[in-house]
């Protein structure tokens, strides 16, 4: 299957480059770049940071693959947990006052749909699309804008207008119901 | 898997449910500061607790699969490139007395031989024979931050390499040296910097590393250069060269 020897492909280049193969690394940036910069640039709006923080994701990328284990995780799923901490933890830094991203990121990362690397298992997909439509809205909304945005529980509630301690239980709850969806 | 109790929140007991909801809330990003610490330190010390965060960011993939792909400019490569060259690290040196373990650099920029065939053949799209024995070449040697601090042509007629410098270097006392290092080889000094260009002679021996997918790169020495024959400190910049 496509997308099955796809997966292999990046996790065998991933493995390469934990053993120290450069070249690898290169094959590994062109299969996963643009994803990853889509992803940073939804998180953190601005482009010459996003294209930093890509830069430290793929350096980072070089030091741990050693530590990548295809049983643990997917290649694509492992990559994009780094590019996400890396481009949260510029925005807090940054910006700790910012509670949105701005909408040129938006704008520019959901410009081009998914053509570079869809390496996500389709049933894995629909599984989660049904869970989360089990949520209510203002939670399925929620979850989705903290993983795609960075958004925190106080950045939330301001956009949901509730109280801090509202939007944490309702976050929380959701994401024990989703858990019993997802394992069913 | 689990045997499910009728509680909507499923059968782990509400000691568990805390932790695998601390671990879900590390993956969302949802905390900020300290619990965001707190929560990295214990994936390293916990690994049962770093099996929690795999298992959420796996249960929250697919959503990546809604964000678009923005092709990055070609210069982020490059940069990456330097940088796997020279450890960001270096770029602390004028705190640091003595470079840790240029050992480490050396692995990596005998790994990037490799790499400059990679970029060569995939981004630059240029011939990857070797150059022709007379051909000049240039390389731009950028720090591990991605600046440019000197641009060095390769002249066999002459049997130079001429160095100019464009970038501020903090040298601090020590003394510039330039190296070459042929694909899959040892570096091979070629003689020491200054503020001003340098022309410096290039060897038989330089001339015939220089053939193939060379690598120019400049570590800081000892006040006169290193005396060992080999680079023991710092790179602070590195490039390939590539034919004029």
């Amino acid at each position: 299957m496509e997308l099955e020897r796809r997966r292999q492909a990046l996790s065998d280049a991933l493995q390469r480059v934990g053993q120290g193969d450069a070249a690898a690394l290169k094959d590994v940036y062109d299969r996963t770049s643009a994803k990853l910069f889509g992803v940073c640039l939804r998180i953190l709006g601005e482009p010459s940071e996003s294209e930093d923080v890509l830069q430290e994701v793929y350096v980072t990328v070089w030091r741990r693959a050693g530590g990548f284990d295809p049983a643990r995780a997917s290649p694509i799923t492992w990559l994009a947990a780094i590019a996400r901490n890396r481009s949260i933890d510029r925005a807090r830094a940054a910006h700790p006052e910012r509670y949105r991203p701005i909408e040129q990121g938006l704008a520019v990362a959901d410009a081009a749909p998914s053509a570079q690397v869809n390496l996500e298992n389709e049933e894995d997909r629909q599984r989660l699309a049904h869970c989360l439509g089990g949520l209510d809205e203002p939670q399925q909304s929620a979850i989705k804008s903290a993983f795609l945005d960075g958004c925190t529980y106080e950045a939330l509630a301001r956009e949901a207008g509730v109280p801090l301690g509202t939007m944490k239980s309702w976050i929380r709850r959701a994401l024990l119901k989703l858990r019993v969806c997802l394992e069913r | 898997m689990t045997d499910q109790g009728p509680d909507i929140s499923g059968s782990k007991g509400p000691g568990e449910d805390e932790v695998d909801l601390a671990a879900a809330e590390y993956v969302l990003g949802l905390t900020e500061g300290d619990a965001r610490s707190i929560a990295r330190e214990r994936a390293s010390a916990d690994p049962a607790f770093a099996a929690r965060i795999d298992a959420w960011e796996q249960r929250f993939s697919p959503l990546t699969g809604d964000v678009g792909e923005v092709t990055p400019p070609d210069t982020v490569w490059e940069r990456i490139a330097g940088s796997i060259i020279a450890p960001s690290n270096v770029v602390a040196l004028p705190n640091r007395p003595r470079w840790m373990n240029s050992l480490t650099v050396w692995r990596a920029t005998a790994a990037l031989s490799t790499l400059a065939a990679a970029c060569l053949a995939i981004v630059l799209i240029l011939p990857t024979k070797p150059s022709a024995p007379h051909a000049q070449q240039i390389a731009t040697l950028t720090a591990p931050d991605g600046r440019p601090l000197y641009v060095a042509t390769l002249d066999p007629a002459q049997n130079a390499v001429t160095v100019i410098p464009v970038g501020q270097v903090a040298a601090s006392g020590r003394s510039p040296e330039l190296w070459i290092i042929p694909a899959g080889g040892r570096p091979r000094p070629i003689g020491l910097l200054r503020v001003v260009s340098a022309k410096l002679p290039a060897t038989a021996a330089v001339l015939s590393d220089s053939r193939v997918r060379a690598i120019l790169a400049v570590s800081l020495e000892p006040r006169g250069g290193s005396t060992t024959g080999a680079p023991t400190g710092p790179v602070i910049a590195a490039g390939t060269l590539r034919p004029l």
